[in-house]
């Protein structure tokens, strides 16, 4: 694989390429450590994060990460390292239930519990010279996030440690573990994220009644955790006394396990069943943690009882998280689950628009659009392209032409947007592969060639595209029962046969990183 | 307090505590031997908090009491002496006059007040073991036992009594020791603990062929009774990885070999691992083992074992080190190897309930 083809470790990496990466190594692993070793210690891990400062793996349980981890963290280095560059060193995670004493540690220690006494009232309005103050300080950071009646600018900015109060709320967000960087106001509001920002806000002016939890869900990059943050300043910001946390789901379990270990439990229930608001980020990390959920559901009673405010995101909706516990499902569904929608092109296009200004970037509109039209479903990928884009603006002397750009974003389109396949390109691909032309596969001919040809397309209709059964069926004229009994004896196959899985492996990288190679054509037409 | 006792009576019992003896310096006291007289016997204890051991040997002595010494000093002292007529004094402040013959000391001791108490077993289950049973136990598999202090609950050997059997389990993640024993004991103290390495050890010197040794549960603390001799240590607390995940399934070849052939030839190849892949190379063929090894800069070496083998020739690379220890803690003529194929992991294992898993090393290139 050519090196520049790798994903970059130190750039935000799609689940879903994740998954392609993971699904691949696999194969090769099992080639080199034969497949009796894989069967018996790779089946159920998974690669769950990968950043410039580690690489996560899951395990089920303590032994995978002892066998795994002495015998063939070599292995796994090395085939990772052909599809990541620049990646840290690996972790693993221990994600299934723990032994039955966990649990039962677990259960004593809920036993003990020692409930606190309730909390104050929330004074429900901050002094009004707050919100004054800090408008009349506000400058490039923009870090209030308070409804604005009166317009900053008609007072001369003052310097900071005149202002007190903004200090106070610096120092309040940062020990909640506020991000300055992610408030209401610059969060782009599209039709398609406009109820889950109604929601935010209506919790921030009605804590604990309203939406009492929410629970906005979304694919990655789409603003969730820039949500959490603007609903954690904008209280701090009306109700400077309320206590803020924000931590995300991952930060709570290993924060849980630190204080078993410890034997400082109460300390922990104590820190996060006092607060006010608590916000929680990419919850479906507890699914299949049962003594996490455990923990997590008498966190969630005791906040609840007292009317304080959860806000959660996931990256799915409650009831799809994988092993979570039903009573956390419906306690979960309690309140308001929203869900953020990919943004539409318009969406995008004001997204663009808005980090340009905010960053200071000098790309052209064109670029925008360019942009806004190549990449759909994530907005930290759009926010990255951007920046690309702008770096190449800036160094190509004679102004840019979009046709190069094609080049510059391909890798943040292919795997992380494999939606922009469609089953005639799976088609034409796949037929070249094996000889044939694309229309022999729809066609009604059924010699063993081409039947495979035409299962092997079917799969990756069905993996890489967001086409429906139907849909793909229509593609091959065929219906959507045929689909699926195609792909079932396709995988029959791969079982058995190494060639056909070799066949099929070698397609599917060629259809997940061909982005560049695909669109020749229409880059061409641009021209 | 004062007592006469026999040079190699104390001696013996000296060292049967010292090696527990503290080596931190931050707790004087923990370098110091707790000495008890006490009708017939003087009781001889150490302990460094987390092992802590008492044994006690026949003394003379006129007036009883106690007090604590330097552990290793009064040894090196005791050693020393000319006579075997021993006579010690202690008077109200610690201090220790030893008389024998010629010769005559003194030695600075501390109260013994200071010295921690040994834990205590009230509400413990308590049963009993054949001290030959567990002294081959724990032979088998305490060599297998992890070093590796970030894996903290791999530092000791896994006890498991369930179902009527003794499990013994010891692992560092490369191969894996087991013994499986049938033992009888109240089901309802089906149990599972991790004893420390420092405790085996201690364990493994204090345990004889004959007697039975009691062993006392509480649930952090476990305690030895044997031949006048008490060990209590602190169990690893966490829990044992689920080891029977790494025992492979049935195996396709299992060849016979005399074990004391293999150990030596093992040796021999090893001289001449290389010290960057540290393997030797196993190669079943045709009535034949071959153990071979070789460095580039050095040179190479080959041994040819015959054998009964007729499967297909099965190439598998094993740490030198892993493949010897079993051999050299087993006393079994012959030891069986089964195999799957190149890349499983190869068992070691015997006609009694033993068993080696060694995880194959991979030779890249």
């Amino acid at each position: 694989m050519h090196p520049d083809a790798r994903f970059d470790a130190k750039a935000p990496i799609e689940e879903k390429a994740l998954t392609l990466i993971w699904r691949q190594s696999c194969n090769e692993l099992k080639e080199s450590i034969g497949d009796m070793a894989f069967d018996r210690w790779f089946v159920p891990l998974s690669l769950v994060r990968v950043t410039g400062e580690e690489v996560i793996i899951s395990v089920p349980n303590s032994i995978y990460s002892l066998w795994v981890e002495t015998n063939y963290k070599a292995d796994l280095n090395r085939v990772l390292g052909t599809y990541l560059k620049n990646f840290g060193p690996m972790k693993f995670e221990v994600t299934g239930q723990g032994g039955e004493e966990d649990v039962a540690a677990v259960k004593n220690a809920v036993g003990e519990t020692v409930w606190e006494q309730p909390i104050e009232e929330i004074p429900t309005h901050a002094p009004a010279d707050l919100k004054a103050e800090i408008d009349k300080s506000k400058r490039k950071q923009k870090k209030n996030a308070a409804d604005k009646p009166v317009r900053p600018d008609d007072k001369s900015p003052q310097r900071r440690h005149e202002c007190p109060d903004l200090e106070r709320l610096r120092r309040l967000g940062a020990s909640a573990g506020l991000n300055e960087a992610h408030l209401f106001e610059n969060f782009v509001v599209s039709g398609t994220s406009r109820i889950a920002v109604a929601a935010s806000e209506a919790v921030t002016t009605e804590p604990g009644k309203t939406y009492q939890p929410l629970f906005i869900h979304s694919g990655s990059g789409l603003g969730k955790t820039h949500l959490l943050h603007a609903i954690g300043w904008r209280t701090l910001l009306l109700r400077p006394k309320s206590k803020v946390v924000f931590l995300s789901a991952e930060t709570f379990a290993n924060e849980y396990v630190t204080a078993l270990q410890a034997n400082a439990l109460t300390k922990f229930r104590n820190k996060y069943r006092k607060v006010d608001l608590l916000l929680i980020d990419d919850v479906q990390f507890l699914g299949n943690k049962g003594g996490m959920q455990e923990e997590f559901f008498h966190t969630f009673n005791s906040l609840n009882d007292s009317h304080k405010q959860i806000v959660m995101t996931s990256d799915m909706p409650p009831h799809e998280i994988r092993k979570l516990e039903s009573r956390l499902v419906t306690r979960f569904q309690w309140g308001l689950t929203s869900e953020i929608a990919p943004p539409d092109e318009a969406a995008r296009v004001a997204i663009l628009r808005r980090k340009r200004d905010e960053w200071e970037l000098k790309v052209s509109n064109e670029v925008i659009d360019f942009i806004a039209s190549r990449i759909h479903h994530n907005v930290r990928l759009l926010e990255g392209a951007l920046i690309r884009c702008s770096m190449v603006e800036k160094v190509s002397e004679n102004g840019i032409q979009i046709s190069e750009l094609e080049n510059v974003i391909a890798d943040l389109q292919t795997v992380t947007d494999c939606p922009r396949l469609n089953p005639e390109e799976i088609q034409e691909v796949v037929a070249e592969e094996y000889g044939l032309a694309a229309r022999e596969l729809h066609g009604r001919r059924r010699t063993a060639r081409i039947a495979e040809a035409r299962h092997v397309a079917m799969l990756f209709s069905r993996e890489l595209t967001d086409y429906s059964l139907v849909e793909i069926g229509e593609a091959f004229c065929r219906d959507h029962g045929t689909v699926i009994h195609g792909i079932n004896s396709l995988r029959g196959k791969m079982e058995k046969s190494t060639s056909i899985r070799g066949t099929v492996e070698k397609l599917r990288r060629t259809l997940t990183r061909g982005g560049s190679e695909r669109s020749g054509g229409s880059e061409a037409l641009l021209r | 307090m004062k007592f006469q006792i026999d040079k190699s009576d104390f001696l013996e019992g000296l060292q049967q505590v010292q090696h527990v003896v503290s080596t931190r310096t931050t707790l004087p006291i923990l370098s110091n031997v707790l000495i008890e007289a006490e009708g017939d016997y003087l009781k001889l204890s150490t302990t460094d908090l987390d092992v802590g051991i008492s044994g006690r040997v026949k003394a003379n002595i006129e007036k009883e009491g106690a007090t604590t010494l330097p552990a290793r000093r009064l040894f090196s002292i005791i050693k020393e002496l000319p006579s075997t007529d021993i006579s010690i004094e202690i008077d109200s402040d610690d201090v220790a006059t030893v008389r024998s013959g010629p010769s005559f000391f003194k030695i600075l001791g501390l109260n013994k007040e200071e010295f921690p108490p040994l834990a205590s077993f009230e509400e413990a289950r308590e049963f009993g073991i054949d001290q030959k049973l567990l002294k081959d136990a724990l032979k088998k598999t305490a060599y297998a036992i992890s070093t590796d202090e970030t894996r903290y609950v791999l530092n000791g050997i896994n006890c498991l009594l369930k179902e009527g059997s003794l499990t013994l389990v010891a692992t560092d993640g490369r191969r894996l020791a087991m013994v499986e024993q049938d033992l009888e004991f109240p089901s309802d103290d089906e149990t599972g603990v991790i004893i420390p390495t420092k405790a085996v050890n201690e364990l493994q010197r204090l345990l004889q062929d004959e007697g039975e040794v009691r062993v006392r549960l509480s649930s952090s603390q476990v305690g030895f009774e044997l031949n006048e001799s008490v060990l209590v240590s602190k169990l690893i607390e966490g829990n044992y990885p689920n080891f029977r995940q790494v025992i492979p399934g049935d195996a396709n070849h299992r060849v016979t070999i005399e074990r004391e052939v293999l150990l030596n030839a093992t040796k021999r190849v090893a001289l001449l691992a290389s010290e960057k892949s540290n393997s030797v190379k196993l190669t079943f063929e045709n009535d034949t083992l071959k153990i071979s090894a070789n460095s580039p800069e050095i040179g190479e070496a080959e041994e040819t074992l015959h054998i009964k083998y007729d499967g297909p020739t099965i190439t598998i690379a094993f740490n030198p080190e892993f493949l010897m220890a079993p051999l050299r803690a087993l006393d079994q003529d012959e030891v069986f190897i089964d195999l799957i194929d190149d890349m499983s992991p190869g068992v070691i294992k015997i006609d009694e309930p033993f068993l080696y898993v060694i995880m194959p090393m991979r030779v890249t290139g």
